[in-house]
């Protein structure tokens, strides 16, 4: 057996990214650009809030995104905050006057009920509602009052969501950028942005090749496990909830996140301790570093779980005794940290494309009763605008 | 089979509950303990709270953060894993754009001596606001670094797997909120007296229930203890309960299992494979905003053919055919935010039906529920 055999779908998407990166950047900043023409100027000089949300893969790609709007918005007297999907359909209070407030609302393919929802009740609090999709003629795009189209360079895999989740991301980040530039008066944020992705984008590209090596390594060592989790703080966290996501998708396996200190006060419990594998990502220069070390020893040497450490320095290097299979990534310098977000989840999403493979589990369990329309009703369940 | 041969500590300690809740709303419902915290002013000045706290203490956070915001008409209340707090929450991100006497960060820790609860204390003192150590321990070095010590003072009892240290830290937080609400003027003496008069009632709503509810249990962990995953799911507030019994399955049980949201569950995990292996609990308050889509999850749940348990103060008349519908006490109207204060109970005590019907002791094998001991 050769891992050329076990090329699949999201592999491939995986390694595109170098190439559609720098693409979809220009393709969301010229619609960003188009936009802000299109909202009147007294509109968008009242917000205060942008409230940004989607389901699954969108919400991750909010929050996500966070530390940019954060970035370059700072001082500008305008906040982003990420919503749940059903957070802001059905709890988030919104003032009967919300004019000073801007949702964004992510579905790519733009037919979700909950996302129409979502836009639907922004018009009604008088919001600037706006639908981030790759799908103009959508559901979601009609009910909106503004699109914001991210105009994803075509690609013969779409499925499962890994490169809809990057435009989703990637044009979240252009429109801080370009918020920021906006709402600040000030100039140079988004070819700072520009400049430092293209940067970033070639430097993972230079490590693609190793680290889906050991993907491919680790997802035969665990090919009989009889599931995974992934263990990562902050932002990561994120990051192992896209790449289980991925697993639910394609090889069906639940895969839990957990943070680091909540490991070893409950998911380090979970039996029996060594047929779980565990996806530990850290950054060396972060301040969880420590616990996230004791954690990886606590996890290999005491519980006896295979571990694969994706972090920017070697375990070596981060003084880690424990044995590990591991990959060494590229991470931008911290102010810009949020980019490492377009890519962390490549060596995860790796090694569950591979998992899917070598078990030959189709993805989506192979449609039958999980596209049922009478059971998956993800279109159609009843739209409620409260 | 002898259903007394599985009695274990959460069983036990959910009977507790029902003496429990007049202890804990006698020591929290407290106006002078509470202001020999910080004055009413300052109580009053609050807009902003910031929960955190390991294990249980994060899952107590975030049930009652949502409460909070609504009984004391907070700005924001959001609950923070203590990884993210104490390794990532910069000044700005704790003020969100207000002033330093305007956020509280509460830290929860019945010990009060974790590493990571100093940490998460640490950083909000960095951050120049007030802090508070929610603990059942005023010597603990916790208490030492919070700005202000709420002790409270649970009676020694059973607490292991951790469920009597969570329902009283909940008990606190409601009362912080109640009390900032009442420094805000927002809550009358005579409203701050209905709440833990209600909130008392509540509980002790149960008690004629509790056999029913644990023979329910006792019967589906017939089945369900050979599953090897279940998900909870759960919205706001609920989102939380249902962590806090993912919790109870894994130090029970050692099984798999997570928390999701009622929308994002039928975007992801409902793809799991062999999904007739999954136990599914769906926390439902049937005065939720999203109770009407949760119904339509259920649905789409029991469709793809999941084993399906609903937890609600709902009529079972609302859920499809061979769902297990767990009925629960309904709160009065004004008090529905009071349900997830209780729900945790069904899905614990299954949890734990699911560990010793196989015999496992908790706690990975260490704990020992019928001694009550610790092995090692």
């Amino acid at each position: 057996m050769t891992k050329a055999q076990y090329d699949n779908p999201l592999r491939r998407q995986c390694f595109d990214l170098p190439n559609m990166i720098p693409v979809q950047f220009r393709n969301s900043l010229e619609s960003v650009s188009g936009l802000l023409d299109t909202i009147p100027s007294e509109r968008m000089n009242k917000i205060k809030k942008i409230l940004v949300t989607g389901c699954g893969d969108s919400w991750l790609a909010a929050v996500e995104a966070k530390p940019a709007f954060k970035k370059y918005l700072r001082g500008t007297g305008v906040t982003m905050e990420p919503l749940r999907a059903i957070d802001a359909a059905r709890y988030h209070n919104f003032a009967s006057d919300s004019s000073d407030t801007m949702v964004v609302a992510i579905s790519a393919s733009g037919n979700t009920a909950r996302i129409v929802e979502i836009v639907s009740r922004a018009r009604k609090y008088g919001a600037i509602s706006l639908a981030l999709t790759n799908a103009p003629g959508a559901v979601a795009a009609q009910a909106a009052e503004y699109v914001y189209l991210t105009q994803t360079p075509e690609f013969p895999d779409k499925m499962p969501g890994l490169r809809s989740y990057v435009a989703s991301l990637l044009s979240l980040l252009v429109m801080a950028a370009v918020l920021g530039e906006y709402y600040s008066k000030k100039t140079g944020m988004v070819t700072e942005l520009h400049d430092q992705l293209l940067a970033y984008n070639n430097e993972f590209a230079s490590k693609l090749k190793a680290v889906d090596d050991t993907a491919y390594d680790v997802a035969g060592k665990w090919q009989d496990q009889k599931s995974f989790e992934i263990i990562a703080d902050g932002p990561l966290f994120a990051t192992g909830e896209f790449v289980a996501a991925k697993y639910a998708e394609i090889s069906g396996d639940l895969c839990t996140v957990i943070d680091s200190e909540n490991y070893m006060h409950v998911n380090s419990m979970i039996m029996p301790k060594e047929a779980y594998s565990s996806l530990i990502m850290v950054f060396s220069d972060e301040d969880n570093l420590s616990r996230v070390k004791k954690t990886t020893e606590v996890a290999v040497n005491r519980d006896h779980r295979p571990v694969y450490l994706v972090s920017d320095q070697t375990p070596e290097q981060l003084e880690i005794d424990a044995v590990v299979d591991y990959s060494v990534i590229p991470v931008p310098a911290k102010d810009l940290r949020f980019l490492a977000s377009l890519y962390a989840f490549i060596p995860g999403s790796l090694v569950a494309s591979y998992h899917s493979a070598l078990i030959e589990e189709p993805y989506f369990r192979g449609g039958g009763k999980f596209f049922d329309p009478t059971i998956n009703t993800l279109k159609t369940n009843p739209i409620v605008v409260l | 089979m002898d259903k007394k041969h599985y009695d274990n500590t959460i069983n036990l300690q959910i009977k507790d509950l029902f003496t429990l809740v007049d202890t804990q709303a006698e020591n929290c419902f407290n106006k002078d303990k509470l202001n020999s915290l910080m004055d009413m002013g300052d109580f009053a000045k609050i807009k902003r709270v910031i929960i955190s706290g390991c294990g249980d203490s994060f899952s107590a956070g975030g049930v009652v953060a949502p409460i909070m915001k609504q009984l004391a008409h907070l700005e924001s209340a959001e609950a923070s894993d203590p990884m993210e707090y104490s390794a990532f929450y910069d000044a700005e991100d704790t003020l969100a754009g207000r002033n330093a006497d305007e956020v509280l960060v509460i830290s929860i820790s019945a010990s009060g001596n974790s590493e990571r609860i100093i940490n998460i204390l640490e950083r909000a003192n960095s951050h120049g606001v007030k802090t508070m150590l929610i603990s059942n321990n005023p010597d603990s070095i916790g208490a030492q670094v919070a700005r202000m010590l709420y002790n409270v003072d649970t009676p020694p009892g059973l607490n292991s797997p951790g469920l009597r240290s969570y329902f009283a830290s909940m008990i606190a937080l409601v009362s912080l909120g109640v009390h900032i609400g009442y420094a805000k003027g927002l809550i009358s003496d005579d409203d701050y007296r209905d709440i833990a008069i209600s909130l008392i009632n509540y509980v002790k709503s149960y008690e004629p229930h509790f056999d029913a509810i644990d023979e329910q249990m006792f019967a589906l962990g017939q089945t369900w203890k050979k599953f090897a995953r279940v998900e909870i799911i759960g919205d706001e507030a609920e989102l939380f309960s249902a962590q806090f019994v993912e919790e109870k399955f894994i130090e029970c049980a050692g099984i798999q299992s997570a928390h999701v949201d009622t929308e994002d569950w039928c975007h992801i995990n409902f793809f799991l494979r062999n999904p007739e292996t999954v136990g599914t609990i769906f926390q439902l308050n049937s005065a939720a905003p999203s109770f009407g889509r949760a119904i339509e999850s259920v649905k789409t749940a029991a469709g793809v053919g999941r084993p399906v348990l609903v937890v609600t103060d709902a009529d079972a008349s609302e859920f499809p055919e061979g769902v297990s519908v767990c009925q629960l006490p309904k709160p009065a109207e004004e008090f529905s935010w009071l349900l997830p204060i209780m729900d945790f109970v069904p899905g614990s005590m299954l949890a734990a039906y699911c560990a010793a019907l196989e015999e496992k002791f908790f706690f990975a094998g260490r704990y020992d529920f019928r001694k009550q001991i610790f092995l090692t």
